[in-house]
């Protein structure tokens, strides 16, 4: 069993070294750009030893206080930590790419028992850092800063907790990998999954408020003041809330650590809790990665649709070539997970944003007072834009071996980058159409020419936009898995930051006429003419710019092939 | 407005010291290759050898270090899309969309070489037929086995009705039905004057494809002619896998391990 364990744990270190170390890359514009990508995971690393150092000593700090029995802000802050390592533990690995199951397979090739092969899977699960960050405060502090307190019974109690507890995330972790797995393994029943999921994450921020009857004004409208607001009964969710607390596993392990010292006969419930839990979720974790071992790969075929010939169109104003990349780039979207969230996220903004505008109604733009449709089909736009930057930095790296596929076709790079940026340009519009046409249906609007403006000043952004998003895919490729909406199928974190800027950028101007044009010169009328010089001007601006993109894009196609 | 002129053409491809560096290791040395129009030219190589590198720099998916090339007497550098029009590409990776379906592919295929929907649909019907991947033309392409992208990447490049096929490995995962038909394809496209490029480990069937053989060995060619042409000269008269050890130097002791 130690030897097995002895060369997973050499396997790991192997594959960590290796990819810190070759990097394979042919020029030094790769070479900065690997520099970069690998900076994320070393900073990270360097910021987790202070970060396990401060907790240690809040461990400490936090037993002591317990058996000397003074103040417990401490344990407090432990309690926070716990449930937000928690929801990480829950939420990680659906974040995190798909185990590979190459290697299932591989492992079941080899001589080790099914059950050393959880153990082995399990404890991996330590290596995520939220879980890593829990043994300093758990099992190491909060036992030693008892002990020094003195209080040697309450010390054991807390780290049998502690040991509990860390059993606990890693089974969670071990179980929601396996759950993830199982429903994945059926791609198509994994992409409805991946589905879900996006509606679901955000919506989980979205709920409490769509839920929640507002505290902020009395049933005449009055605006209430704030110790009116504190006086007020809890609302269901907070009551709801309230009541299944207790079940949580955080709280099992405040309740034992805070009894242990006063009452370690009293800590004896909660930690049989705790430690019921765990083996509980153990057990779960364990069938379910038999379960993954019995068929680790998939086995099912999707289909796809042919959209009554759609896909053969050419799209007006294109080559037949630039097109074929345009429609392309816009099944990519809608055929993976990461693709169908850049085109359905956009559409929660607008309306998380649309509830607390009716619940608040008291929200106005200078200048143009009652417009908020008009305001929340903006928003739609550039979280549209926002949320199209994972495909629209990395546009060549995303199609992984279909890049070399358009590099063997007679393709000019003027059409593969007119195909990609109008195929992002379909991605984008999609989401962004709906909020606008949406808001329009929503709100009444006394400034119909208000809206072309906005159409005028998206179309200039995205035009400044394109250019830099094909030259950053260019300089900084990352091969990426668009089946996982994670960090695995984010673009390059330099591309995605750059980009990120440059789309703030992109907006400046259009915010600026907007503002200068209602506040200063009070000209409603005015704005839609200048927004269409502005989109003017900027697409002239960016056909400037795609020439240098053009001779970079064709000058990096050797590297840009070898990304899948 | 380049003019293109097959009859009059003698080499298909044709290289002067044709070399490409990876920083120190030289993975294709100053090779000078003669395909002649019209030929089934098999590529062998061990492990290694720089067969891949060679066919990457031909079709324009690497640039070569030094040296020159002609492909279909078009120059690569000044007329790349027009080669890429002629040409067509079975690489080592497959050069497939994940999401796309097979249809789909030879849809995009025909559509980027400017052909008329009703033109690229009959002739994927009739790829897809030969390829027996009808049944699986809406699939997507990630759930096909490796054996069904290798035959819906050699429909990819077939489609286009190329002069020109370079093939890298394309027999490797194909069952032997679908085989022996692109064999025949294949024989049929050369008898037509087309020009097949194709390296491979099977030696039995680059043996009894080939009209033409180049052999690589580190990077450099160490032999190059009709099969007779080879034989004569490695004073060899055996098979094509003797022959091809004998131009390697991969003449090794059989491997005795007592504790195997």
């Amino acid at each position: 069993m130690l030897g097995i364990f002895r060369a997973f744990v050499w396997m790991r270190v192997r594959v960590l070294v290796n990819s810190l170390e070759r990097t394979g890359s042919r020029d030094t514009l790769e070479r900065f750009s690997v520099a970069v990508e690998k900076l994320g995971p070393i900073v990270a690393l360097v910021v987790l030893i202070p970060s396990a150092l401060v907790l240690f000593v809040l461990g400490i700090a936090t037993g002591f206080a317990l058996a000397q029995s003074t103040s417990t802000i401490t344990l407090t802050i432990v309690r926070y930590f716990l449930l937000l390592v928690l929801v990480l533990t829950i939420f990680g690995p659906m974040m995190l790419p798909i185990r590979d199951s190459g290697g299932l397979v591989r492992y079941l090739l080899l001589p080790i028992p099914r059950f050393s092969l959880y153990l082995a899977q399990m404890t991996g699960g330590l290596a995520d850092p939220w879980v890593l960050l829990v043994i300093p405060v758990v099992v190491l502090g909060i036992p030693i800063g008892l002990a020094v307190g003195l209080s040697f019974l309450a010390a054991a109690i807390a780290l049998v907790a502690g040991l509990a507890f860390l059993l606990l995330l890693t089974g969670i972790t071990s179980l929601a990998s396996s759950v993830i797995h199982l429903l994945l393994r059926d791609r198509r029943r994994g992409d409805l999954v991946m589905l879900v999921v996006i509606f679901l994450l955000p919506m989980i921020s979205i709920l409490p408020q769509l839920m929640t009857p507002s505290t902020d004004r009395a049933p005449d409208g009055r605006k209430l003041t704030r110790a009116e607001r504190r006086a007020q009964p809890p609302s269901p969710t907070a009551r709801a809330a309230l009541r299944l607390a207790p079940y949580v596993p955080s709280e099992m392990y405040r309740r034992t650590a805070g009894a242990s010292v006063a009452s370690p006969a009293g800590a004896a419930i909660p930690l049989a809790e705790l430690a019921g839990v765990a083996f509980l979720v153990q057990a779960a974790a364990f069938v379910a990665y038999r379960r993954v071992l019995d068929m680790p790969v998939s086995l099912s075929m999707r289909r796809a649709g042919s959209f009554g010939g759609l896909w053969d169109r050419i799209v007006p104003g294109l080559s037949p070539a630039a097109s074929a990349v345009a429609l392309t780039q816009l099944r990519l979207a809608l055929r993976t997970p990461r693709g169908r969230a850049a085109m359905v996220t956009p559409l929660l903004m607008p309306v998380f944003f649309g509830v607390v505008l009716m619940r608040r109604g008291n929200f106005s733009i200078p200048g143009i007072e009652g417009e908020q449709g008009l305001a929340l089909a903006a928003i739609g736009a550039f979280t549209s834009m926002l949320a199209l930057l994972p495909i629209a930095m990395n546009q060549f790296a995303v199609d992984r071996a279909g890049f070399t596929r358009q590099m063997l076709s007679p393709i000019s790079i003027r059409e593969l980058l007119l195909g990609k940026a109008v195929g992002n340009a379909m991605i984008a519009a999609l989401p962004a159409s709906l909020a606008f046409v949406l808001s329009l249906a929503i709100y009444r609007s006394s400034h119909p020419l208000l809206w072309l403006g906005l159409i005028f000043a998206v179309v200039a952004a995205y035009a400044l936009l394109a250019p830099v998003a094909a030259a950053l895919s260019a300089v900084f490729p990352k091969t990426v898995d668009m089946n996982s909406i994670g960090n695995n199928s984010n673009a390059h974190q330099a591309a995605m930051l750059l980009g990120m800027l440059s789309s703030v950028a992109s907006a400046v101007i259009p915010v600026g006429l907007t503002f200068v044009t209602l506040a200063i010169l009070h000209r409603v009328e005015l704005l839609p003419w200048l927004l269409l010089g502005w989109a003017a001007i900027a697409i002239g601006l960016s056909y400037l710019l795609f020439i240098p993109v053009r001779r970079l894009v064709e000058s990096r196609c050797e590297t840009l092939a070898q990304y899948y | 407005m380049l003019t293109y002129n097959p009859p009059c053409m003698e080499f298909a491809v044709e290289t002067h010291g044709l070399a490409r560096t990876f920083g120190a290791k030289r993975a294709v040395d100053g090779i000078d290759l003669r395909v002649p129009a019209g030929s089934f030219y098999g590529f062998l190589g061990p492990n290694g050898a720089g067969k891949s590198t060679t066919i990457k720099c031909l079709t324009g998916l690497l640039r070569p270090s030094s040296g020159s090339m002609r492909i279909l007497e078009l120059d690569p550098v000044t007329a790349a899309v027009e080669i890429k029009r002629r040409v067509g590409v079975v690489p080592e990776d497959l050069a497939l969309f994940d999401r796309l379906t097979a249809a789909e592919t030879l849809s995009f295929v025909g559509q980027v070489h400017g052909m008329a929907p009703e033109t690229f649909k009959a002739r994927s019907a009739d790829l897809l037929s030969l390829m027996d991947l009808t049944s699986a033309s809406t699939t997507l392409v990630a759930d096909f086995s490796h054996g069904m992208k290798k035959k819906l990447s050699l429909a990819a490049s077939l489609l286009p009705a190329p002069r020109l096929l370079f093939l890298d490995e394309p027999f490797e995962g194909i069952d032997a039905v679908a085989s022996r038909q692109i064999k025949e394809l294949l024989h049929s496209f050369v008898a037509r004057g087309g020009t097949v490029f194709l390296t491979s480990h099977i030696l039995e069937i680059v043996e009894r494809l080939s009209t033409h053989i180049g052999v690589i060995a580190d990077g450099k060619m160490v032999a190059q002619g009709s099969i007779e042409e080879i034989r004569s000269g490695a004073h060899g008269h055996g098979t094509l896998e003797e022959l091809f050890i004998e131009l390697v130097g991969g003449e090794r002791a059989a491997a005795d391990f007592d504790w195997l």
